[in-house]
């Protein structure tokens, strides 16, 4: 009769800046990044993805791609200019770079 | 493309609702925070964006903050009139909200409020009301709010220039606004040998003994501090919030008034269902009650917190930080005292876990029969350090939305309790 009484904790954000929780730009407006990794056109997911702030070049996170090789980065702002660094985790193939990226 | 939850909503003194030193303010702050929404100012434009956000721009300020819920209605094509929350406060005329609508064309623009929390009002009077979710189930309260000042035969008169507060109650089954007393059915609070306990007014002057669940919203001084009732409030407006769905609600307020509290600290009320941990057939009716349980009369010196078991609900101490819930028992039984479980009495402040971004834990809680009963809707204890800097805060924690409440407890903590407002 009694379910067990759940004591959650619920998500927490794995940005490396914590101020970004509450801090949504000046157009107040949460924003994100989405994209994909491809290793020779395919969808690759053994990929290391760091995304960087390019004003003063902190991490602001670092994360795996999906099982499709697809990764998206929530709780971002449209003031920020970032980039982002791949590496091939089989080391294979070089890291590649995505500059000028801005949270839409 | 994904449309934002709508679930749980929240309002504050910010979007320009007011809490003053008078009678009826009550009453009329939760028949519109409840029942019949906000009024935004009229919409100059509206346009549909890609992934189904909408860009609303209003003729003057809307004073809706980020992750509000806003409902929509007489547009035509009708698939508009829904609710939405609030994504992006780009300027203060115009808000972004989340749908899952494709680009179209909208032949008639109507209006823009913000969303109540789904209640109706099931009996009125002119300082009665009685509150109820809309398509309730069984479970669901009747939540009778009192604002009167004299009893039916006038021998109990409590001066109208004292604090201002609310006589609050759960019941089943009312037929009438005023059917408390009938012995078979539960009330919470409940005093089985006086079942009138919680409205009644006996006496005159500052010996007079008005009601027993007190929801405050207007009493002398700070929050902190202590007063009698007798002593007439400030002027002002107060800071409050208003927050839940129409399972549970949950009003915060700062008591003394904004200017004389340049803290934006509050003191947590809150009544409704909670997520029980017996199945849907069990006896229990699952209410929870967040209130300040006097039976003192106006000449007392009280505090607004401080003052007993359940008189700043989650913070403060063991005894205080508690609530009260109904009895599980065979017949309709008296009110027995519901005790949090949780790390401390200082959610967001403590930073007991500050290492982590945000750490959001739920709040089980057990009575004095010493049951595990459960856990509280919509509201969770920060383990994290909330830095609260204003009165309510949207925050985003990857795709979870939630705000954080600046509530008071020991004297300079700056605390706050989460409210999880659903899924971006």
């Amino acid at each position: 009769m009694t379910r067990p009484t759940s004591r959650k904790t619920l998500t927490c954000s794995d940005l490396l800046d914590s101020k970004l929780l509450t801090n949504f730009g000046s157009d107040n407006t949460p924003r994100s990044i989405t994209g994909s990794v491809k290793k020779l056109n395919y969808e690759y997911q053994n990929a290391r993805l760091c995304i960087f702030n390019r004003k003063n070049m902190s991490l602001l996170a670092v994360r795996n791609p999906d099982d499709h090789g697809s990764y998206i980065v929530n709780g971002l702002n449209s003031d920020l200019d970032l980039f982002i660094v791949a590496f091939d985790n089989e080391r294979q193939y070089n890291a590649v770079i995505q500059d000028n990226v801005i949270p839409k | 493309m994904k449309k934002a939850e709508t679930n749980v909503q929240f309002f504050s003194h910010l979007n320009g609702l007011t809490l003053d030193n008078k009678w009826g303010e009550m009453i009329r702050l939760l028949d519109a925070c409840l029942v019949y929404g906000l009024k935004l100012p009229d919409i100059s434009t509206i346009e549909i964006q890609e992934e189904g956000k909408i860009l609303i721009e209003f003729k003057s300020q809307h004073k809706c903050l980020l992750f509000q819920c806003v409902t929509l209605s007489d547009f035509t094509p009708s698939l508009f009139n829904d609710k939405y929350r609030i994504i992006g406060v780009p300027t203060q005329t115009q808000i972004l909200i989340s749908s899952d609508l494709e680009k179209q064309s909208i032949d008639k623009i109507g209006t823009a409020s913000l969303s109540s929390l789904d209640y109706e009002i099931v009996f009125s009077a002119n300082t009665k009301r009685v509150y109820r979710a809309k398509n309730p189930t069984p479970q669901h309260p009747f939540i009778r709010v009192d604002e009167s000042t004299a009893s039916e035969d006038d021998s109990g008169i409590y001066n109208e220039n004292y604090a201002k507060y609310a006589m609050v109650g759960l019941h089943e089954n009312m037929t009438h606004i005023d059917d408390y007393l009938d012995a078979s059915k539960l009330q919470l609070p409940l005093n089985t040998s006086d079942l009138s306990a919680n409205y009644k007014i006996t006496g005159t002057g500052s010996g007079c003994v008005r009601g027993w669940s007190r929801w405050y919203w207007a009493k002398y001084s700070t929050i902190q501090s202590f007063s009698t009732d007798s002593t007439t409030p400030n002027n002002g407006l107060r800071a409050f919030s208003l927050f839940g769905n129409k399972d549970a609600f949950y009003f915060s307020c700062s008591i003394g008034s904004a200017s004389e509290n340049t803290e934006i600290y509050k003191k947590l009320n809150g009544c409704g269902l909670f997520n029980t941990n017996l199945s849907n057939e069990s006896i229990e009716r699952p209410w929870f009650l967040m209130t300040y349980l006097l039976k003192t009369d106006a000449s007392a010196i009280t505090s607004n917190v401080n003052e007993g078991f359940g008189s700043a609900p989650l913070f403060y101490s063991t005894d205080v930080a508690g609530f009260f819930t109904t009895q599980i028992s065979t017949t309709t039984s008296n009110t027995i005292n519901a005790k949090p479980i949780f790390p401390d009495h200082l959610s967001g402040s403590s930073g007991l876990y500050s290492g982590s971004s945000s750490a959001i834990l739920e709040i089980p809680f057990s009575d004095s029969d010493k049951r595990l009963r459960g856990t509280l809707k919509h509201t969770y204890y920060i383990g994290s350090l909330a830095t609260i800097e204003s009165s309510i805060t949207p925050v985003l924690s990857d795709t979870s939305m939630y705000a954080f409440d600046s509530l008071r407890s020991l004297s300079g903590a700056k605390c706050a309790i989460a409210i999880y407002l659903g899924e971006l």
